[in-house]
């Protein structure tokens, strides 16, 4: 399956979007946040089947799901996968398992059945919905949460340079109040040879003026004093507006965690739903036929996941240029080994591991018969150091080659940086700036004809 | 008014003729006179630092007029986060390379040099990279004032947003350089006639066709693109090879000659992501000889890399690939250090690499300025398919390790898989 035409497909932000696809390597290119909607809807779309999304050869196939969109995570696309490489031999086997057992086999690959009211797909759709719409919730209650800790902030160190600037002012008011009082102190003591406090000399006659002057003066100041005094006392407690703001930021917290807890229950009940659809756990069984044809089962699949991660190995070898040297099955999926500044892989190497897994994936599967002719990627590249992202490019021109096409929904910058790798790419455009959905990118080699 | 100067108007595209000089331009539309009109100026104080020599060399029935071919310079490039002296030292490795193009260039004496896009390697390049390239045409611009270095942007140096004319905009304000950014553009330098093509103008389908100029005695043709030979049926806009006396292209990083005259110069450095495929692949650029039309490879000393031999081991032994990998990179003639160096592994499995990333590869790594590990896996492309018998075989020993079956276990297998072959291997 590959994407033939976006047909009004709508995603949050971003105006419905109508297109046409090329093979090749084909770029989205947008703000991180209308990036991850866009992909998100977009795989949906193609998962459920509304029309927004054209694919060739119809809806993708429950096996070809997980390798084209990555839906159901790594996991479901390295099963995925295994099962397609692993083939007729584990259908026989997982057959005659449930011939001995009684138990239904787990279904091999085929086209999905028509979708109903209870299909667990339409739930999934419907919660991942909720989910899109709590988390955009969410996003800006943390939004409004940022705004008010901002204005929190300002009007906190607002207060606080008022409160002393009023506590400085005061302070020289006063010395300047004790400094005139002790003067006047000194021409009462001193009277007509009282020196004069400008040029020294006795102010005999002018005893009177200056006495006047100095009280008028030591007055005002205290005068100022006391206005500066009241003023410090005034911004002893915080500001009306201040309180009313931290009260605004206690509610908007307490929203943000609400939303959050929100988002969580969905997010569970997703997981739950997609764990529904998903082949249930074996029964233990005690005949020990099901059992060795459960362990041959098991090897089948163990010796087809080892093939795809030493592929992905060997991608991962090329994106990191040799950070990673290979990718091996750990307790939370697949993990990288190789020599890792800081002695451990990163969020940047655990990036690659995904993106290269999934291609491994889609590339065995592809070779094993999956109707698989394109994959939808992104969210990992925005992870990854920026010198592996361009070699990924690299990677994906090359799966873009076997697969036939590649659609790249991305918020980096990786079209203005390798505008030759790309067959086709368009800017996405916010439907809150008022902008086209899709906006065609020049991309692309030039292409001479030599004639004559 | 404009003395000097006389105009000849032909569909969407204009060349603008200088009379005195012989030198022309051309474009399309009102940008084509804005240019005209900006660089009559420059032309004046290019003419006035133009000796004869090259008006005369570029004029029919001079011995030998002879244009260098540079692309690729990816300027600004880096790579394997290493530094000297606070930069990348793959950015002045790159650098380093323009430079010392320009050096020989200096001694070689073109009549014209001509960059074949992506001076750049990025549409904003750091200003590090600004700066080498504009030390570099000055250099040009002293050793050699009579050529005019003729510039034709490749996809790197185009911004993606249209109205953007790229960093190379700002060089062709410099006098005796011509910059063709956006548009496409006709430069008459005596007898010789220029097409620069930029990369923004090739994928305009309705840019007008490249045409020689008939009443030139040469016609050189620059841009920046896939080509091949007249066979082998490429798409894109046709190009009459036979036309042009020469086609200066830019994109492939390898030396290569779809026709004798029809020429990547290939990049000034490797600066693939696999510069190992490059390795034995000489870098430099091209001069061409317009009157004996033929060819010469100007090699630059750039720097080195090597793609070991495959080091063949035996599965499950880390200790003798740990030998092994060691000896081979002892045995580089001249030693790894400050090289980019490509180890191939052979038979190993990839958990068989962990008696090297303890010490050994971190050590190398330090040498070398890169250092890169690969598996070859001969058994990728194996299919993966066992025979039935095994898959019945392999059921048989499970179920006599569980007690199951016994002497009949093979039988019983056989009995549960069924007669049709199964195809995925198990180990």
């Amino acid at each position: 399956m590959r994407v033939v035409r976006l047909n009004g497909l709508r995603a949050a932000g971003v105006a419905p979007l109508d297109a046409v696809l090329e093979n090749g390597l084909v770029a989205l290119v947008g703000f991180p946040e209308e990036a991850a909607e866009v992909r998100r809807a977009l795989v949906w779309s193609a998962a459920v089947g509304d029309g927004a999304v054209e694919v060739d050869g119809g809806r993708p196939a429950p096996g070809v799901e997980p390798l084209w969109g990555g839906t159901g995570g790594l996991a479901a696309a390295l099963d995925a996968a295994a099962r397609w490489i692993a083939g007729p031999s584990l259908t026989r086997v997982e057959a005659a398992r449930a011939r001995v057992t009684g138990e239904s086999p787990a279904p091999p690959p085929a086209p999905p059945a028509e979708t109903a009211e209870g299909d667990p797909r339409v739930l999934i759709e419907n919660a991942l919905g909720e989910l899109r719409s709590r988390e955009r919730e969410l996003r800006d209650l943390r939004g409004e949460w940022a705004e008010v800790t901002g204005d929190i902030e300002q009007a906190s160190m607002e207060w606080l340079r008022e409160r002393q600037d009023a506590e400085t002012q005061l302070l020289a008011y006063r010395d300047r109040a004790r400094e005139l009082k002790s003067r006047l102190a000194e021409i009462q003591a001193g009277g007509p040879d009282a020196p004069c406090p400008t040029c020294g000399r006795p102010l005999a006659d002018h005893l009177k003026d200056v006495r006047v002057q100095l009280r008028e003066e030591w007055e005002s100041v205290v005068q100022d004093g006391l206005w500066w005094k009241r003023r410090r006392e005034q911004l002893e407690g915080k500001p009306e507006h201040l309180r009313a703001l931290e009260g605004r930021g206690v509610r908007v917290s307490a929203a943000v965690e609400g939303g959050a807890e929100r988002v969580e229950r969905v997010r569970t009940r997703v997981g739950d739903l997609e764990a529904a659809v998903e082949p249930r756990p074996r029964s233990d069984v005690a005949l020990p036929e099901a059992r060795a044809l459960g362990a041959l089962a098991d090897e089948l699949r163990g010796a087809a996941l080892a093939r795809v991660l030493r592929e992905a190995g060997r991608i991962a070898e090329r994106i990191t240029s040799g950070r990673v040297l290979w990718i091996r099955t750990g307790d939370r999926g697949p993990v990288a080994e190789g020599v890792f500044p800081g002695g451990v892989p990163l969020a940047r190497d655990r990036a690659v591991v995904e993106l290269a897994c999934r291609v491994a994936a889609a590339r065995l599967a592809r070779e094993a018969g999956a109707p698989l002719r394109g994959m939808v990627v992104g969210e990992s590249l925005e992870w990854m150091d920026p010198e592996d992202r361009l070699r990924t490019v690299d990677a994906l021109v090359d799966a873009a080659g076997w697969l036939g096409q590649v659609v790249l929904v991305t918020a980096t910058d990786l079209v203005e940086l390798r505008p030759e790798a790309f067959a086709q790419a368009f800017a996405l455009g916010s439907a809150a700036r008022g902008e086209g959905a899709l906006t065609p990118l020049p991309v692309g080699a030039a292409e001479l004809r030599l004639v004559g | 008014m404009w003395r000097g100067w006389s105009w000849c108007r032909s569909g969407r595209s204009s060349t603008a003729v200088c009379s005195r000089s012989g030198i022309g331009r051309g474009g399309t539309g009102r940008s084509a006179g804005r240019r005209t009109r900006r660089s009559r100026s420059r032309r004046s104080s290019h003419r006035r630092r133009d000796g004869t020599r090259s008006r005369r060399r570029l004029r029919r029935g001079a011995d030998a007029v002879v244009v260098a071919h540079l692309a690729d310079l990816h300027l600004g490039f880096s790579a394997y986060d290493r530094s000297e002296a606070g930069r990348n030292v793959r950015e002045l490795d790159v650098e380093g390379a323009f430079l010392r193009a320009v050096e020989e260039l200096a001694r070689i004496r073109p009549d014209a040099v001509i960059l074949a896009g992506d001076v750049f390697d990025r549409p904003d390049p750091p200003a590090s990279a600004l700066v080498a390239l504009a030390r570099g045409v000055e250099l040009l611009r002293e050793r050699l004032p009579d050529a005019p270095v003729l510039i034709c942007a490749g996809p790197r140096d185009t911004s993606r947003h249209r109205r953007d004319p790229g960093v190379l905009a700002a060089l062709d304000t410099l006098p005796g350089v011509e910059a063709a950014a956006d548009a496409p553009r006709s430069v008459r330098i005596g007898d010789l006639h220029v097409l620069l093509m930029p990369h923004r103008s090739t994928l305009d389908d309705e840019a007008p066709a490249a045409r020689p100029d008939p009443a030139a005695r040469w016609n050189l043709l620059v841009t920046h693109a896939r080509a091949d030979a007249p066979a082998a049926g490429s798409a894109g806009p046709a190009i009459d090879a036979a036309a042009w006396d020469y086609v200066a292209l830019g994109g492939e990083h390898v030396q290569r000659a779809p026709l004798p005259h029809v020429r990547w110069a290939g990049s000034l450095e490797r600066i693939g992501w696999r510069p190992w495929e490059e390795a034995l692949e000489e870098k430099g650029f091209l001069t061409w000889d317009l009157e004996a039309r033929r060819a010469t490879f100007h090699p630059l000393t750039v720097r080195a890399v090597v793609s070991l031999a495959p080091i063949r081991v035996q599965p499950g032994d880390p200790a003798r690939l740990r030998r092994r990998v060691r000896q081979l990179t002892d045995e580089v003639p001249g030693g790894i250090d400050g090289k980019i160096v490509l180890v191939r592994i052979q038979g190993a499995r990839p958990e068989d690499l962990s008696g090297l990333t303890e010490d050994l590869l971190p050590a190398l790594r330090a040498r070398a300025l890169h250092l890169s590990i690969v598996l070859v896996d001969q058994q990728r492309h194996a299919a993966p398919r066992a025979a039935a018998e095994d898959l019945k075989a392999r059921l048989a020993a499970l179920m006599q390790a569980d007690g199951a079956g016994g002497d009949d276990a093979h039988a019983r297998a056989a009995a549960l898989l069924g007669e049709a072959a199964p195809e995925a291997t198990i180990s």
